[in-house]
């Protein structure tokens, strides 16, 4: 009896030692397998940063070097690389995507988008985004309507970094089905740039006529002014008058505001009379924008106004307007206007 | 050749930082955020510091005022590095006691072309 305690007492220690032996094992091959990695990573980061950076001769070299990769080696070099493209501009950008076209990255990137799992699908779109390929552009405008919405969102982005403005009305489209890319829509229309804008005026067109969703429609008219789009003011006044669609008209006041345009002013003042608060608040912001001192007395008024973010907006704009903008201020018994003074005397003294 | 600190959260843009003004033949040192960043001025008291705007803690804004109040550090050049490219950020940089700014995503060349134009101006 006592010897099977001992036999038994024995083998639980030669297990124990067993156990601990091969947990350290493991530890030091995963430490082992992480500094190869970290070291291989170094490598192949210099190589990289060589032939964006290095003097012509070496550069070549380098890149001849990243050419000659096949396999996991490559694959560590692609994911390297765009995890660097988006982060540059210029003649080392340009190194960059040569290089990955090269070796075939956008017809990876294709495969990724195409792929099962939804991280490599949106890895595949950011992918495509970076290479900016137009090429990619219909398997792109495919994403928006992926029922993951990290891919409809990459694919957004990536449709910006691309700029084809053909992508505009898709793009708006998936707001009107997802309204969290509202957004995202509005940085790419941002990064499409003024070639995205006849397609805004003709879809705003088509909003005035035909009531489509409203935040589509109000995206249309921001998009609008972050463009710039100066000949769209007149379509923009039209479409700050519509009163069927809310929110068409509050975007169309903020974008009027962007764009600065001196034809605004008289139907951004009726607009301060509207029943809608939000109106009256993007109109007022709009006027400060616009930047004509002229409307300083009248719009002095609208300090009293019953709805107390639009005063506050009133006085924000009056300070905006400069001199006209100040006197108004002092002249007025308004509490924001007040207010805006301290904050005057705050920012510049005095 | 002038001591340069790079303060950057994103380690992909201080290699890329680092490689290209070491290239120009600056001794440069890259940190992860903006409390590093002072530190590291407060060491090597470097001739120019570059330094990203949003970083976790204290970020570029904040690491250019404390820089200002250190009456030793007071007179270092500072190149923020911002992905905000709107006028009133560019305004904040300045008031904060930047010298000048780069936006994301940069150009190697121009960033280096910015270096040298601060660094010559600090010397003259």
């Amino acid at each position: 009896m006592r010897t099977l305690v001992w036999v038994l007492l024995v083998a639980l220690l030669v297990a124990a030692v067993c156990l601990v032996v091969a947990l350290f094992g493991l530890r030091l091959g995963r430490e082992v397998a992480d500094r190869r990695r970290e070291t291989r990573h170094g490598e192949v980061r210099d190589v990289i940063l060589t032939a964006l950076m290095g003097e012509p001769d070496e550069a070549a070299r380098a890149r001849a070097d990243l050419r000659t990769r096949s396999g996991r080696g490559w694959d560590e070099v692609e994911d390297q690389a765009f995890a660097m493209v988006p982060k540059i501009k210029g003649d080392s950008h340009d190194a960059l995507v040569t290089l990955l076209l090269s070796k075939g990255a956008a017809a990876h990137a294709s495969t990724l988008a195409r792929s099962r799992s939804q991280v490599r699908r949106a890895r595949g779109a950011h992918r495509l985004g970076a290479l900016a390929q137009s090429d990619a552009v219909s398997l792109l405008l495919g994403l928006l309507h992926d029922h993951a919405f990290l891919v409809r969102r990459t694919a957004v982005r990536a449709l910006g970094q691309v700029g084809d403005p053909i992508a505009v009305p898709p793009m708006l489209d998936a707001v009107t089905a997802d309204p969290r890319l509202s957004r995202d829509v509005l940085a790419a229309i941002g990064r499409t740039g003024s070639a995205a804008a006849p397609m805004l005026r003709r879809e705003l067109l088509r909003t005035l006529s035909e009531p489509v969703d409203n935040r589509r429609a109000a995206l249309t008219a921001v998009g609008l002014g972050v463009l710039g789009d100066v000949s769209a003011a007149p379509l923009l006044t039209v479409s700050l008058e519509d009163r069927d669609q809310p929110g068409l008209a509050v975007a169309s006041a903020e974008a009027l505001g962007s764009l600065g345009a001196p034809e605004s002013v008289e139907p951004l003042l009726r607009a301060m009379a509207d029943a809608d608060p939000d109106l009256r608040v993007a109109a007022a912001r709009a006027l400060g924008s616009v930047g004509d001192v002229r409307v300083a007395p009248r719009l002095a008024g609208s300090l009293r106004d019953r709805h107390h973010l639009t005063s506050r907006a009133v006085a924000g704009a009056l300070l905006r307007l400069g001199d006209p903008g100040l006197l108004a201020l002092r002249a007025s018994p308004s509490p924001y206007a007040a207010e805006a003074l301290a904050v005057h005397r705050v920012r510049h003294g005095g | 050749m002038a001591r340069i600190v790079v303060a950057d959260d994103d380690a992909d843009i201080r290699d890329l930082v680092g490689f290209k003004l070491r290239q120009a033949g600056h001794d440069v040192e890259t940190v992860e955020d903006g409390a590093a960043a002072v530190a590291a001025a407060q060491a090597v008291r470097p001739d120019l510091l570059i330094l990203d705007v949003m970083m976790p803690g204290m970020g570029g804004l904040d690491a250019t005022r404390a820089l200002r109040l250190d009456p030793e550090l007071a007179r270092v050049p500072v190149i923020l590095l911002t992905a905000r490219a709107q006028e009133s950020d560019i305004e904040q940089g300045f008031g904060a006691g930047a010298d000048d700014y780069v936006v994301k995503p940069f150009s190697p060349r121009e960033l280096a072309s910015r270096v040298a134009a601060v660094l010559a101006r600090s010397r003259a």
